[in-house]
C-alpha cells in the first residue's frame, strides 16, 4: 500500500499528458514524496472500473495536482473537472485550496475552469519547463 | 412451548441493524444478543442484550462472549471478523456460524486469491489482465483488448510510484508508455478498462446450494452526481420487478450463474463449504457482465434493501445455511421498490464531525419507512451522538421507485443536526441517467423492449 500521507496525486488529460506525468513524477520524487500519476484520465473513466482507484488516490493524497490543456473539448473531458462543481459546498480537501495545485495553459482552459467555479490559484504554465519549475516551487512550499 | 433460539449477531453500522431487524421479524421464539461498537435505540429494541464492543475482529474476545451466551448460532456482519478468523474460533467452540471461515473469506480479503480462483475455474465475467516483465507478447495483447489501462504491479522500486495510463490514442502510444515503464524496471499489469453500470448481486450460500437475492445499485461517491471521495455507500435502490433499470432478466440469470460457479469453485478449491453471503459486485458492459470484486458478507447499505423485502423467515434461512439445506427452502421477496439514503455527518468521509448531536424525533414514521441506526450512540431518538461514520439509514418501500424515494427523502430531510445526505439517490433523474448511459453503450437493441412498463 502507498503511504497516502506522503502521496502526491497528479492527474493530466492534456494532449501531452505522458510527458507532463513524467516530469511531475520526477519533481514529486525530488520533494521526497510518493508520486501517483494518471495520464489521459477523462470523463469516461467516471463510469468505469478505474474510477474507484483514481478517486481514492485523488482525495486520499496529501496533495492533488491537476493540469488542464488543449481545446475546450479536451479540457471539459478532464476526469477531475466535474469534482469542482459540488466541492465548494462541502469540506472536501479540494475546497481547501492549500492542498490543491492547478495548472493550465491559456486561454481556453482558464475560461472553462471559471465556469466550474475554479477561479483562484490557477498557475499558468505554457511549456514543460515552465511547469517543472512552477510545480517544484509550489510543491516544496506545501510539503517543506 | 416452542424451542427458544439464541442468536449472537456481531457487527456494526446500519447493516447490523437491518440484520437484527430481519431476525426480530421472525415468528420464531428467539433471543438476539448483539456485539456492536455502538448501542442505539434501534438495536436496543430488538436485542435481549447489546454489548458495546469495539474488538469484534478479535477471535478471543468474541469467543469470550460466545462462551457466556452459548448461542444456537452466530451471524457475522462485517468483513473484519471474517478475515481475522472469528468464524473458525466460534466453530471450534461448537457454535455454528453464518459467515465463511478465514480461508474462504479470502474471497474478499485477498484480491490475488479471487483473481486466481476465477482464472483457474474459467469463471465467466472475469476481467482480462496480464502481467508483463518484458515486452514479449505485449503488443499482441494490447490489440486483443479494446480498451485497457496500464499500471505497475504493486510498488515500483520500493518507492510506491504508481503511474496509470488510459485513453491511448493508438496502440503504439500505449506500447511506448509500456516500454518506458519496463525500462524503469517495473512489472506491468495491462488490464481491461470496463465502461458500464455497476450493481450488487448477493446470494445466500450453504456451501453446496446458492439462493439469490435481488439486485441493488449502490452509490459509493460522497456527493450528488457521483462526485467527491469514495465512501462505504451513501445509499442504494432496488426495483419492484427485481431487476434494475439497466438490467434484463438475462443479466440477472448470468449473475446468478456466476455466483453459483464461484461457490462451486470455492468448495473444490478449499475443500470446505462456504456458509454465508456471497456478494458479487458486477459491471454491465458492452461485452456483457464482468466481475469487479467479491465480498464475503452482506453489502452495506444493500442489506437494508434486500432484508426489508424478505418474506421468508430469516432464522429459517440462517439454519438452512448452517445445515446445508437451502435447496429445501423457498426464499421470496416482496415485489416492492426500495430506496435507502444514509444520513452522514458533515465532512464525511474526510473530516466527519464526531460527538455532535442529532435529533430524529421529528421524523414522521410510516408503515413503509424503515430506520436503521448506524454510527450513532444513545438511547433516545432526540439525543443521538454521531460517532463519525454513516449515521442513520432511511429506507423507503413503495410500489414504485418514485414512491420509495419520496418516503426515504422526506425522512432524511427531517433529521435535525450537522448531517447531510444524497438527495439524488433513487430519483428519476439519476436512475434515467444510468439507464441512458447503458443504452448508449449497448446501442439500439437495448433492453428497454424487455421492460416497457417500467416507471421510475
Amino acid at each position: 500500500m502507498t503511504d497516502q500521507s506522503k502521496a502526491v496525486c497528479y492527474v493530466d488529460n492534456g494532449p501531452d499528458a505522458f510527458a507532463y506525468c513524467q516530469i511531475a513524477k520526477q519533481v514529486i520524487e525530488r520533494c521526497k514524496m510518493i508520486p501517483i500519476t494518471y495520464a489521459n484520465f477523462g470523463e469516461r473513466v467516471r463510469r468505469s472500473n478505474q474510477d474507484h482507484a483514481v478517486r481514492d488516490d485523488f482525495y486520499g493524497a496529501m496533495v492533488a495536482a491537476i493540469r488542464f490543456s488543449g481545446d475546450s473539448k479536451k479540457v471539459a473531458d478532464h476526469w477531475a473537472i466535474a469534482e469542482f462543481e459540488k466541492a465548494w459546498d462541502q469540506d472536501f480537501f479540494i475546497a481547501r485550496r492549500e492542498r490543491l495545485l492547478v495548472y493550465a495553459d491559456m486561454p481556453i482552459p482558464i475560461a472553462i475552469l471559471h465556469q466550474h467555479r475554479l477561479s483562484e490559484n490557477i498557475h499558468v504554465v505554457q511549456t514543460l519547463d515552465d511547469f517543472q519549475s512552477r510545480f517544484e516551487i509550489d510543491l516544496k512550499a506545501l510539503v517543506s | 412451548m416452542k424451542k427458544m433460539t439464541k442468536i449472537l449477531l456481531i457487527g456494526k453500522s446500519g447493516r447490523l441493524d437491518a440484520m437484527a431487524e430481519a431476525l426480530y421479524r421472525s415468528s420464531r421464539n428467539k433471543e438476539i444478543y448483539l456485539l456492536s461498537e455502538v448501542n442505539s435505540p434501534g438495536l436496543a429494541r430488538k436485542a435481549r442484550k447489546v454489548w458495546r464492543e469495539a474488538r469484534t475482529d478479535d477471535p478471543d474476545v468474541v469467543a469470550g462472549y460466545a462462551k457466556e451466551i452459548r448461542p444456537d448460532f452466530a451471524i457475522i456482519g462485517p468483513e473484519e471478523p471474517l478475515a481475522s478468523g472469528v468464524v473458525d474460533k466460534l466453530r471450534e467452540l461448537g457454535i455454528p456460524t453464518v459467515g465463511p471461515s478465514r480461508s474462504l473469506a479470502r474471497l474478499e480479503s485477498s484480491k490475488a486469491f479471487t483473481r486466481t480462483l476465477l482464472e483457474k475455474y474459467r469463471i465467466d465475467g472475469r476481467i482480462k489482465y496480464r502481467t508483463f516483465e518484458v515486452e514479449d507478447g505485449l503488443e499482441a495483447y494490447l490489440h486483443e483488448l479494446s480498451e485497457f489501462v496500464i499500471k505497475p504491479d504493486g510498488l515500483t522500486g520500493g518507492k510506491g510510484v504508481r503511474v496509470f495510463g488510459d485513453h491511448f490514442a493508438t496502440i503504439e502510444e500505449g506500447l511506448s508508455y509500456c516500454r518506458q515503464l519496463l525500462a524503469s524496471g517495473a512489472t506491468l499489469i495491462v488490464e481491461e478498462k470496463l465502461i458500464g453500470e455497476e450493481f450488487s448481486f448477493q446470494s445466500f450460500c450453504d456451501g453446496r446450494h446458492v439462493c439469490d437475492m435481488i439486485p441493488v445499485q449502490d452509490h459509493k461517491r460522497a456527493e450528488e452526481g457521483d462526485r467527491g471521495p469514495n465512501t462505504g455507500g451513501m445509499g442504494s435502490y432496488s426495483c419492484e420487478d427485481h431487476l434494475l433499470p439497466f438490467l434484463s432478466q438475462d443479466h440477472i440469470d448470468e449473475a446468478s450463474r456466476i455466483n453459483k460457479a464461484v461457490a462451486a469453485a470455492l468448495l473444490n478449491e478449499c475443500r470446505e463449504e462456504y456458509k454465508g453471503i456471497l456478494y458479487g459486485s458486477f459491471i454491465l458492459t458492452k461485452d456483457g457482465l464482468k466481475i469487479i470484486e467479491y465480498n464475503a458478507r452482506f453489502g452495506d447499505p444493500e442489506a437494508m434493501n434486500v432484508l426489508s423485502l424478505l418474506r421468508t423467515d430469516f432464522i429459517d434461512i440462517c439454519e438452512a445455511i448452517i445445515s446445508g439445506t437451502l435447496d429445501k427452502l423457498h426464499i421470496a421477496f416482496d415485489r416492492k421498490a426500495t430506496v435507502c439514503k444514509y444520513v452522514v455527518p458533515r465532512g464525511y468521509p474526510n473530516s466527519a464531525e464526531n460527538g455532535s448531536k442529532i435529533d430524529l424525533s421529528h421524523v414522521t414514521h410510516s408503515r413503509n419507512l424503515r430506520i436503521f441506526y448506524g454510527a450513532v450512540s444513545g438511547t433516545r431518538d432526540d439525543d443521538l451522538e454521531l460517532t463519525g461514520s454513516r449515521a442513520v439509514a432511511f429506507l423507503g418501500i413503495g410500489d414504485s421507485l418514485k414512491a420509495a424515494e419520496e418516503i426515504a427523502e422526506r425522512a432524511a430531510m427531517q433529521v435535525v443536526g450537522p448531517v447531510r445526505h444524497r438527495a439524488d439517490i433513487g430519483t428519476t433523474k439519476l436512475v434515467e441517467r444510468r439507464a441512458d448511459h447503458m443504452k448508449a453503450i449497448l446501442g439500439a437493441d437495448y433492453l428497454y423492449a424487455a421492460q416497457p412498463k417500467r416507471a421510475v
